[in-house]
């Protein structure tokens, strides 16, 4: 499976896709198609997550091949390309969310862990060890826990999604949103915690709901 | 809620925080992020440690919190799986032909 950028890593671009790149920079019909082909359903998808309508998200990969054409240029293998359209696809699916303003915090503090005045933690159901599920049981564990994501406000499931899902850093994340690191990092917190609360009748066996 | 602590409170707190290891769950709490980023001075990542090996609601609250992270991440990959197998060919088609109006338009 292909993995998302490694940091650490140089990337060294393989002979196949250094020609496919050429032949896009010198404006190559079949090229682009092929690209087309090969890279929208992975794009569609990172869409898809964030802003949660299919007329958008379709969108959303349109203006991403528009606006990486006209990048392409300039565009120099330190990624392989589709990690490449996938950034630029979040950038215009998060771009939709800002325009849109759904990208404002919203109060989940009924989801959130709570305290008491000393500041130590209320007792909560417990987590299972592992998951002994066959595929099919794991199916519709992630139904259930799509369907739980689905309930988080936008805002929170996009620093869930950028983090946990993109591997984007806080840093990158933070600047994406429009937001300070420590901001991000108390958003991702919030998302993840109300998303543990959200799938807790998982732990008892009940993901019916 | 009442502003003020009783002797006993005060006792049973400063054996608590004694037991957890100098840091409350509150603030375990947000720790969290960080630790799990792996991105913590030593020293820090020993508090949470020994707050984890101390007190078992926060250390059950990690595991369950740690399973969600994963299983919310499996679950948003699924359907990624089946769409790479079927792109609309209707978003195919639109792309390609915004893309020869665009070409057109900039006359390059
Ligand atoms: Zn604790």
């Amino acid at each position: 499976m292909e993995q998302s950028e490694d940091p650490g890593r140089a990337y060294r671009i393989d002979p196949v896709e250094a020609a496919l790149i050429d032949r896009l920079k010198a404006g190559d019909d079949r090229a682009f198609e092929a690209l087309v082909r090969r890279e929208s359903g992975r794009m569609l998808a990172a869409a898809r997550r964030l802003v949660r309508d299919e007329a958008a998200a379709q969108d959303c990969v349109q203006e991403a091949f528009i606006s990486a054409l006209k990048a392409i240029d300039a565009f120099e293998p330190r990624v392989p390309i589709g990690a490449w359209l996938n950034r630029i696809t979040v950038n215009a699916a998060l771009m939709r969310l800002r325009k849109a303003r759904r990208l404002a915090e919203t109060p989940i503090d009924d989801l959130l862990p709570a305290f008491d005045a000393d500041g130590w933690r209320e007792d909560r159901p417990e987590a299972p060890e592992a998951d002994p599920f066959a595929d099919l049981e794991r199916q519709r564990v992630r139904a259930f826990v799509r369907t739980k994501i689905d309930l988080l406000p936008d805002a929170y499931r996009t620093a869930l999604v950028l983090r946990d899902l993109e591997g984007w850093s806080t840093k990158e994340a933070a600047d994406a949103l429009g937001i300070a690191e420590g901001a991000m990092k108390v958003r991702l917190h919030r998302a993840r915690s109300a998303l543990k609360r959200l799938i807790e009748p998982f732990w008892t066996g009940d993901y019916s709901a | 809620m009442n502003g003020r602590r009783s002797l006993l409170e005060s006792i049973r707190h400063w054996v608590d925080r004694s037991l957890h290891g100098a840091m409350t769950c509150a603030e375990f709490e947000s720790a969290l992020v960080d630790y799990l980023d792996g991105s913590m001075s030593t020293l820090a990542k020993r508090q949470v440690d020994l707050h984890t090996l101390l007190c078992p609601r926060c250390r059950r609250y990690l595991r369950a919190y740690d399973r969600a992270r994963r299983l919310a991440v499996e679950a948003l990959r699924e359907p990624e799986m089946e769409t790479l197998s079927a792109v609309p060919e209707d978003l195919v088609q639109a792309i390609l032909s915004a893309r020869r109006s665009g070409s057109t338009a900039h006359g390059s």
